[in-house]
C-alpha cells in the first residue's frame, strides 16, 4: 500500500536562511541515579532548526537523544539553557508540537476514528470539520476500511499508522518523533517511512525525528544532527535527490555521506 | 478449556448444576433426619415443601392489605399473592438502598481515588484518613451509623456508600499508578484540560482494573446492608428475617437468605454483561461466554 497522492514539488532543496522555527541554546541535562550519583545526559546543546526541514536526530542508545527530544516536547523541565520553539521558551508540551512516540500511545480504548479524532475533539474543532480531517487523514495513512476498529486489532504498523494520522490531523507545525518505527519489522518501517515522508513533503511542517539507523535517517532527513556522550558529533545536511530510493544512497555522493555519519556515530 | 468447538450452555453447566442437585437433595435428607424444633415448634431444618408451603406462604404476614389483597395481619386468609406482594415490597425497599449505597459509594470512591492518584496535596490530605478506615472492620462501624443516623434508611444507606467508597478508593487509586504515563504526554501535547483528561483518558484506562473492585464491593454491599436493615430497620428484606428471629421461624430466614442469594447472582451477573460491553476494547477480554 501507501502511495500517497503527491503533487506539490519539492521547494525544500533550494530553500535559503530562514527563521528558526526551533532554537536551542546551551541546552544541558543531567538526571540523578537512584544511588544519588549524577549522569550528563546532555552536554552544551546549541541547535537551530528552520521551518520545513525535516532533522534526524541520529546516534546511539543511552547518549541522550530522546532526553533532547523530551525537552524540546516540555517533558522534561529545561534546567540549563534554552530551548524556543516559535520565540517562545518550552515550558510544557503544547499544541505547536506534535508527538509520535517511542512506546504505543494509541489509546486502545478508542476506536480508529476516535483516536484520530482525539487532539482536534480536545481544541473544540467542530464536528463537520473533525469528520472531514479524519476520514483524510486515515485515507493517506491507509487506514480507510479499519477506521471503526478497535486498536486491539490492529498490527503495530498499522497502529502507527494511526499514531501518524492522529498527528497530522492536529496540524502541530512541528513533528517530534522518538524513534516510531523502532520496535518493526524491516518491510513494515520502510513502507512507514514512505508515508511519513510523503505527509511531510505534502503538508511542508518541521519535523525532529530521532534513530539510531542510519539508513533510516539518511532515508528521511534533509539533516542530520549526530548525537554522542550527550553532545552535537557532526551536523550535516543530507542534499540528496527525494525520494530517497536505495539507488539515491547507493551513489557516489550517498556513500560518502553514509561513511560520514558511520563515522561520527562510532562505527569507523 | 480447549480452543476446539466451544460445548453447548448445557453440557458448560452439567457439573455445577449435578453438585446443585446433590446440595438440594441432601437438604431434603437432612431435614428427615434432623426433627429437632425451634422454640415456637418451627422445624430448624425445615424441608422443601415445608419452605414453600409454610414459610413462603407465611410471608403473607408481612403484608399491610393494599390493593385489595388481604393480610393475616387484618385477619384475612393468607395466600401466596400477599406473600409475594410483601416479598416485593420488601425487595424493591433494599435495592432502593442498596443502588443509593453503592451508587453513591463508587462515585465517591472512584473519584476520590483518581484525586488522590493525581494530586499529590490530595494524597496527603485524605490518604491516611482512608487508610485508616479501611482497616477498620466495617461492620464494627454499624452501633456508629446506629447512634448517629438512627434505624432510617439515610443510616443504612451511609453504610452501604461508606463501604463501597472505601472498597473503590483503593482500586481506583491503584488502578490510577497503573495507568502508562505515555497516555497522558500524549493528552498533553493536544492541550487537553484536567476536566478531559480524566473523562477521556483516566476513567477508561481505570475500568479494566476496577472491575474487580467493582465486584467485590458489590458483594460487600449485599452483606451491609442485611447487616444495616437486621439492626432496627422499619421495612426491607432484613426486617422480615429480624421478625422471623424472634419466632425462632427458621424457614422464613431460609426463603429471605435464598432470595438474597438470587437478587446477588442476578447483580454479579448484570454488572458483568454491562462490563464486558464498556471494556470490548481491552485486549484481554474474556471471550469464553460469549
Amino acid at each position: 500500500m501507501t502511495s500517497l497522492a503527491m503533487n506539490k514539488p519539492d521547494s525544500r532543496e533550494s530553500s535559503g536562511k530562514r527563521e528558526a522555527i526551533v532554537s536551542i541554546r546551551g541546552l544541558s541535562h543531567s538526571f540523578a541515579r537512584a544511588d544519588g550519583t549524577m549522569v550528563t545526559a546532555l552536554h552544551d546543546i546549541s541547535l537551530d532548526v528552520s521551518a520545513g526541514e525535516f532533522v534526524c536526530i541520529l546516534g546511539r542508545s543511552g547518549h541522550g537523544k530522546t532526553t533532547l527530544l523530551n525537552l524540546i516536547a516540555g517533558f522534561l523541565p529545561t534546567k540549563q539553557g534554552e530551548v524556543r520553539v516559535l520565540g517562545r521558551p518550552v515550558v510544557s508540551p503544547g499544541i505547536d508540537r506534535g508527538v509520535i512516540f517511542q512506546r504505543d500511545a494509541v489509546f486502545p480504548w478508542m476506536r480508529v476514528t476516535d483516536n484520530v479524532d482525539f487532539g482536534l475533539r480536545m481544541r473544540g474543532v467542530k464536528k463537520s470539520e473533525r469528520d472531514r480531517i479524519v476520514t483524510k487523514y486515515l485515507g493517506l495513512v491507509g487506514l480507510s476500511s479499519v477506521a471503526k476498529v478497535w486498536p486491539r486489532e490492529l498490527s503495530g504498523g498499522m497502529r502507527a499508522r494511526v499514531a501518524i494520522a492522529a498527528v497530522f490531523a492536529n496540524d502541530p507545525p512541528i513533528l517530534l518523533a522518538d524513534e516510531p518505527f523502532g520496535a518493526l519489522d524491516y518491510v513494515t518501517r520502510r513502507q512507514l517511512q514512505v508515508v511519513l515522508h510523503d505527509l511531510w513533503r505534502s503538508t511542508g511542517k518541521t519535523v525532529l525525528f530521532v534513530t539510531h539507523d542510519v539508513d533510516e535517517a539518511m532515508t528521511l532527513g534533509t539533516r542530520v544532527i549526530v548525537i554522542g556522550n550527550g553532545a552535537i558529533a557532526a551536523d550535516c545536511s543530507i542534499d540528496l535527490p527525494m525520494p530517497r530510493t536505495d539507488d539515491v544512497i547507493a551513489t557516489e555522493h550517498g556513500l560518502a555521506l553514509k561513511h560520514v555519519l558511520l563515522h561520527h556515530i562510532g562505527l569507523e | 478449556m480447549s480452543a476446539g468447538g466451544r460445548p453447548s450452555l448445557l453440557v458448560r453447566l452439567r457439573a455445577g448444576l449435578t453438585v446443585l442437585a446433590v446440595l438440594v437433595a441432601s437438604w431434603e435428607l437432612l431435614s428427615i433426619l434432623v426433627t429437632a424444633k425451634g422454640s415456637y415448634g418451627e422445624p430448624l431444618v425445615p424441608g422443601w415443601s415445608y419452605l414453600v408451603r409454610n414459610s413462603l406462604l407465611r410471608m403473607s404476614d408481612y403484608w399491610d392489605g393494599s390493593f385489595g389483597v388481604p393480610s393475616p395481619a387484618n385477619g384475612g386468609p393468607p395466600t401466596y399473592a400477599a406473600a409475594f406482594l410483601a416479598l416485593a415490597e420488601a425487595s424493591a425497599i433494599t435495592f432502593a438502598r442498596l443502588i443509593l449505597g453503592v451508587g453513591a459509594g463508587l462515585i465517591v470512591g472512584v473519584a476520590l481515588g483518581l484525586v488522590v492518584a493525581t494530586s499529590d496535596l490530595a494524597r496527603r490530605l485524605i490518604a491516611p484518613t482512608v487508610h485508616i478506615l479501611r482497616m477498620t472492620p466495617f461492620l464494627a462501624m454499624i452501633p456508629l451509623f446506629n447512634l448517629w443516623f438512627g434505624a432510617s434508611t439515610v443510616g443504612i444507606v451511609l453504610f452501604v456508600a461508606y463501604g463501597v467508597t472505601v472498597i473503590m478508593f483503593i482500586g481506583a487509586t491503584n488502578a490510577a499508578t497503573n495507568v502508562p504515563n505515555v497516555y497522558f504526554e500524549r493528552a498533553a501535547t493536544v492541550g487537553a484540560s484536567r476536566a478531559a483528561v480524566f473523562r477521556y483518558i483516566l476513567l477508561p484506562a481505570i475500568f479494566p482494573e476496577i472491575r474487580s473492585s467493582v465486584l467485590l464491593s458489590l458483594g460487600l454491599a449485599w452483606s451491609l446492608i442485611v447487616a444495616g436493615e437486621l439492626l432496627g430497620a422499619q421495612s426491607g428484606l432484613g426486617v422480615i428475617v429480624t421478625y422471623a428471629l424472634q419466632f425462632a421461624y427458621t424457614g422464613r430466614v431460609l426463603v429471605v437468605t435464598f432470595l438474597i442469594i438470587f437478587y446477588a447472582g442476578v447483580s454479579f451477573s448484570l454488572f458483568e454483561v454491562i462490563s464486558r460491553r464498556i471494556i470490548d476494547w481491552h485486549p484481554q477480554v474474556e471471550r469464553r461466554l460469549r
